[in-house]
């Protein structure tokens, strides 16, 4: 088991007033758990806003988790304090959605990629960071460069080559390739799974392009509302969504098929806020298969078959 | 069938500092009325200025019309004074922006702004431009629009903003809209709801619809005829299920082969090599020559024609489509 994360819980307080006194919570992660196997790719879909960002940031503790631990090669890391933490930061390494916003415009290439290997000395970090920019396809020869004369593929590339750069072991992709045209998108697909393979890598890929994921990842978890919904293997969750939620999910994409084209299915309504979730299912006010026990108590996660676990009260 | 939009040669070029930077450079399209007309291609190749030259809304300067004819309904719009172009938008015309939260004001109501537009173009007075804008709301699926209407752009999230701006788009009832990346910042069940919403709208008022974004799928359940641009030019156009059952222009073919759901699990995904040119400094001959796997030494001399070469379907390259139609239309 390379990282376990256990009834994971991250509520951010809204503080209202002159007092700022809190008024309640934004229960962005409410209860997460899922785990990812040595090498392999987890995908974790959901729409924007039902918390897949905020469980990465936990994970690289950009975020303290209110609550739930997060366990990395069996070493509990959730109640560790910072300075305990350095040690992991080195194995956990993240990729950003935004390849505009995460990269320092006043930074050369060289002090980027370069920021976390300071301890290495000068001449050695240069040749380092010379190797790193060669493994994500670029040149050596761009490291004095500044970012705004790479193009988004080539910056999302710089990302990788920075998170790279300490070795870590473990990877968290947020969106890494959705602010990306179809063709640049293709090479960094293309760049991260063989990286994967080449350096043993386990990834966390949060996406919510589907297609996406369907290619990368071996198993997929749903989210929706701060609640995971359904896991499964790729090709069982693809073949048999069984929540009614994933199945709403799928039957929105369109397909790429014009001669077989279907009426689009909207789900109707809006996703509950995260400030004051329904008690029952999350999704029961827009559920087409809504029955009267969907609203009372907790949804529980059931297994379905080896590799399949959902939570809805009709595999009960 | 009667013809709505006709774009004939248009060129619309930048000059900047660093040189002339050709974003539209001579491209012919037409849209019938009742027909979605999709337009595809990455990002810099020339789809948003195509649809704001449309609306006469290029920034100026730097940019300029230089060329080519367009017409709407019969109007050729590019000679018109500003005046009178001011009464084509709203009238025959109207665009979804791309980007919801930045196209909206953010210090007036949602109401105001709805209704601005009716009253802008109409003369409809006060509170019938108020029934107006709300029953607009509610057709495209703002619960409450009642109260909506008094709220502000923040109040709303983005699927929302970006129905109000479809809700201003359609009140006027235009007999073309120019959706730009209607759907890009949106989720897919979002994206659902928008595009059967505008499927459903034209069912009902026959506006002919171009559709522009890099959505191949989007692109698949929506539009009657399909146009790929390529650095400023069209480089193939034709029905929709032809595109996409027998494509023929090396790029075109490039985009579909690098989508994920095309290729098996386990496979590396196709990537066309290079990078997109820059709009300053196009290279010889055909555009996409340096990025093309079946580029001869003709390719790199001579820039190809975008020739017929079955009913309704044109492509411009020297090794797929010969440089002569093949088709008598």
């Amino acid at each position: 088991m390379m990282l376990e994360v256990k009834d994971l819980k991250m509520y951010f307080p809204v503080r209202r007033g002159l007092l700022r006194r809190t008024a309640g919570y934004v229960k962005a992660i409410d209860g997460i758990t899922f785990s990812i196997d040595r090498g392999e790719t987890l995908g974790l879909v959901g729409e924007s806003g039902c918390g897949k960002t905020t469980v990465g940031k936990c994970i690289v503790r950009l975020l303290r988790p209110t609550a739930g631990r997060i366990t990395f090669e069996d070493n509990e890391i959730s109640g560790l304090s910072q300075m305990e933490f350095k040690e992991y930061r080195k194995r956990i390494q993240i990729v950003f959605q935004d390849p505009f916003g995460s990269l320092n415009p006043r930074m050369t290439v060289s002090d980027i990629v370069g920021e976390g290997l300071t301890i290495m000395g000068e001449r050695l970090r240069e040749k380092r960071v010379g190797e790193l920019l060669e493994t994500v396809g670029l040149s050596e020869s761009d490291a004095s460069r500044y970012p705004h004369e790479f193009s988004g593929g080539q910056r999302q590339r710089i990302g990788i080559a920075r998170a790279l750069a300490v070795g870590p072991s473990f990877l968290v992709c947020d969106e890494p390739v959705s602010a990306l045209d179809v063709s640049i998108q293709a090479q960094i697909i293309n760049l991260l799974e063989e990286l994967q393979s080449r350096l043993s890598l386990s990834l966390l890929f949060i996406a919510h392009d589907l297609s996406v994921v369907r290619h990368i990842a071996n198993r997929v978890v749903v989210m929706y509302v701060g609640k995971v919904m359904e896991e499964a293997s790729t090709e069982e969750l693809f073949a048999s969504p069984l929540h009614p939620y994933t199945q709403a999910l799928f039957s929105s994409i369109p397909s790429l098929d014009c001669a077989k084209r279907r009426e689009l299915n909207p789900i109707p309504g809006e996703p509950p806020s995260p400030t004051d979730p329904p008690p029952g299912c999350r999704f029961a006010s827009r559920c087409p298969k809504v029955t009267a026990t969907c609203r009372e108590g907790d949804i529980e996660f059931v297994e379905v078959s080896k590799n399949h676990r959902v939570r809805c009260v009709l595999y009960y | 069938m009667e013809e709505i939009l006709k774009i004939e040669n248009l060129k619309t070029y930048f000059f900047t500092g660093e040189g002339v930077g050709k974003a539209v450079d001579g491209v012919s399209v037409a849209i019938e009325k009742n027909k979605i007309l999709g337009l595809v291609g990455e990002s810099g190749c020339g789809k948003s200025v195509t649809a704001l030259s449309i609306m006469r809304l290029i920034p100026s300067p730097p940019g300029r019309i230089v060329g080519g004819k367009i017409t709407l309904s019969g109007t050729e719009i590019l000679s018109l004074p500003e005046i009178e172009m001011r009464d084509i938008r709203g009238k025959l015309a109207s665009m979804i922006f791309q980007e919801p939260m930045t196209s909206l004001n953010p210090v007036f109501t949602i109401g105001t702004q709805v209704m601005e537009a009716v009253r802008t173009h109409t003369e409809i007075g006060q509170s019938k431009a108020r029934e107006i804008a709300m029953e607009y709301l509610a057709k495209v699926g703002i619960p409450a629009p009642r109260e909506r209407m008094s709220q502000y752009p923040y109040q709303l999230s983005g699927g929302m903003k970006q129905r109000v701006m479809i809700a201003m788009a359609l009140c006027l009832k235009t007999a073309l809209l120019n959706a730009d990346e209607p759907t890009t910042a949106l989720d897919v069940t979002i994206q659902a709801g928008i595009l059967r919403l505008i499927k459903d709208l034209q069912a009902e008022s026959g506006m002919a619809v171009l559709l522009i974004t890099h959505d191949l799928g989007v692109v698949a359940e929506m539009a009657d005829e399909v146009a790929v641009m390529y650095a400023a030019k069209v480089v193939e156009s034709g029905p929709c299920e032809t595109i996409f059952s027998s494509f023929c222009h090396p790029y075109t073919e490039g985009l579909f082969k690098s989508l994920p759901g095309r290729t098996e699990r386990g496979h590396k995904l196709y990537t066309i090599a290079g990078l997109v040119p820059s709009a300053l400094r196009f290279p010889p001959g055909c555009r996409f020559h340096p990025r093309c796997p079946l580029a001869i030494e003709k390719c790199r001399i001579d820039e190809p024609p975008l020739v017929r070469i079955a009913a309704g379907h044109r492509c411009a390259c020297w090794v797929r489509a010969g440089g002569i139609d093949r088709y008598d239309a």
